[in-house]
This record gives C-alpha cells, structure tokens and sequence, in this order.
C-alpha cells in the first residue's frame, strides 16, 4: 500500500507530535475535506442495506449495556474483517466524512505502532474518496 | 430577524415518518413506487409547475400525507442526490478492484483493533447511536480519567447527530433498528 497520508492542516500537526519513529516512511499530502450536512447522513443511514450484517444481536446487546465492559463485549464479537469490501464501503458511506475525520483524529492522538498509521493511511484515503463524491457527484 | 437552524435541528425537523416511508434503498424501489422514472421526477420537482404536479402526484399515492407533501418531497430530492453520490463513491473504491480491496481491509483491520472505533461504527450502522451518547455523557462525569470516556470525548464531537455537550439527543426516531422486535 501507497505510503500516503492525506491530512488536514489541524491533523498533520497531530501527526507531527508523534514520535520520528513512527512517522518515518510516510508522504503526508494537504487536504481539505467536504462534510456531509447531518440531514444527508440521516437519509443515508435509511437507504442501507446492512441486512447481511450480523447487526441484530449487537443491538440487542448495546440496548441493555450498563458499563464499559458491556459496550466493550459488544464490540469483540464483531469481526470487520470478514465483511467484503462492498458491505464496507456501505457502512463508511453511512459513516461519512465526518465521522471517519472522528476517527482519524482519534488515531492519531493514539498511534502507537506502524499499524495504527496504516489505518489512518486507508481511513484518509477512504475519507477523501467520500469528500470528492460529497463535491463532485 | 431570522436565525439559521443548525445541520442538527433540520434533522429534527424531519418528521421521522416522513423520513421512514420516502426514503428508498435504491433508485429501483424509488421509481417503482412513483412509477416514473428517477430523471422524471427530478426534472418535475425543479420545475415549479412540476413540482406542483409531483405534490399531487405523492398526495395520490399517499393520502395521508396532507400538508406534509412539500416536505416529502424535499425528502424525496435528498435520497435522489444520495443514491447518486451513493453510486458515484462505490464507482470510486470498486474502480480500483485490489486498491480498493486493500484499502477497506486495512481500514477494516484498525477498526478491529481499536474496539472504541468497532463500537461507535456499529452504533451507527445499527441505529444505537443515541443509546452510546448517552453512555458517554453518563461516564465522561463519572469516570473522568478512563480511558474510554476519553475517547468517547473526542470521537463524540464529531459523530452526526450527536449534541455535542449539551447532553440532548436529537430524536431522530433511530433507537431501534428496522425490523428489530
């Protein structure tokens, strides 16, 4: 995978605090996002079809969570990992801009490994492909 | 004066019902049920004549709909731009069949390993976002220090949806996801 990170300005100084090892190697490139209004994301979240996604159960789950741990059991027994990229690209279409910019933003507070930054790495780019298709289509 | 209502409270606005029974999955069951197809509809609703003509066109095909026709349709011309940014975005990740695949598989994987991040997507995709801000704003007090209510802190403001801190959860009628008991 392309060594790129595509970063705005506020994340590429969240970026820049994290340690020279875990920064070598990667090209950081400026961008500048177009979030979705909340209306979009509310019409979005109805046009999904996560009806192959073992969704229910953790539902189910997350309705009668108390603490931290309960949230967190929930969470473990769902695997992204075996979901196949158009069901992915269907939820980070839910996701949207927004939220994934959450995300990156978290990670980049967090990384502690070379992993955690390829992660931010996909998620920007994925993040980029929504923020045009907000733009352009 | 006027004031400009927040992302957030045109979402409120939305009546719920509204939103349930004009949103379509696909350009398929949107033109099905209006029996015309999607460019049709879209001319008809930028055109003022038109646009009258699809109100009653959608008043006929639910009489309930009343007054509330005008908003229907405002709805009906959201879920039309969405399914063709929908369209235009999966185009973007499948153009690239191995980027692609790469790129969702690794983003997938940090997924995985943070669960805070596995939680809070699955909280959306399954309609419990409001439940988990409600969690948040409950520990963010309570257990200042722990580690995921730090997260929920920062992750939280950028969640749709979300109040931010004012502890008010829009009612978006998304507590239960659909078909759920």
């Amino acid at each position: 995978m392309e060594p790129l990170l595509l970063l705005t300005g506020d994340e590429q100084k969240m970026f820049s605090a994290l340690s020279a090892k875990i920064r070598d190697g990667w090209t950081v490139q400026n961008v500048t996002v177009t979030q979705e209004e909340d209306e979009d994301l509310a019409v979005r979240l109805r046009m999904a079809d996560f009806d192959t996604i073992p969704l229910r159960s953790f539902a189910q789950q997350l309705q009668t969570a108390k603490t931290s741990q309960d949230y967190m059991k929930a969470a473990a027994v769902f695997d992204f990992r075996t979901l196949d990229p158009e069901q992915m690209a269907e939820l980070f279409f839910v996701l949207g801009v927004k939220t994934l910019t959450g995300f990156i933003g978290y990670l980049l507070l967090s990384a502690q490994t070379d992993e955690d930054i390829q992660g931010v790495s996909s998620l920007s780019q994925i993040r980029q492909m929504l923020s045009d298709t907000n733009t352009h289509s | 004066m006027t004031t400009q209502k927040s992302s957030a409270e045109r979402v409120k606005s939305y009546d719920t019902k509204l939103l349930d029974a004009w949103v379509f999955r696909d350009r398929e069951s949107l033109e099905n049920r209006f029996g015309m197809e999607m460019d049709k509809i879209l001319a008809l609703y930028n055109s003022d004549t038109g646009r009258q003509k699809l109100l009653e066109h959608m008043r006929k095909i639910d009489p309930s709909l009343n007054g509330n026709a005008d908003r229907a349709a405002g709805i009906v011309k959201k879920n039309m731009e969405q399914l063709e940014k929908k369209k235009g975005f999966f185009e973007k990740v499948m153009a690239l069949p191995a980027k692609g695949v790469e790129l969702v598989g690794k983003a997938g994987k940090v997924l995985w390993n943070h669960k805070i991040l596995t939680l809070i997507a699955l909280a959306i995709a399954s309609w419990q976002l409001p439940n988990l801000i409600r969690y948040f704003a409950s520990i963010e007090g309570a257990e200042a220090g722990n580690a995921m209510a730090k997260a929920g802190e920062y992750v939280e403001s950028f969640l749709p949806f979300s109040a931010g801190k004012t502890g008010a959860v829009p009612d978006l009628g998304i507590g239960s996801i659909p078909g759920s008991p």
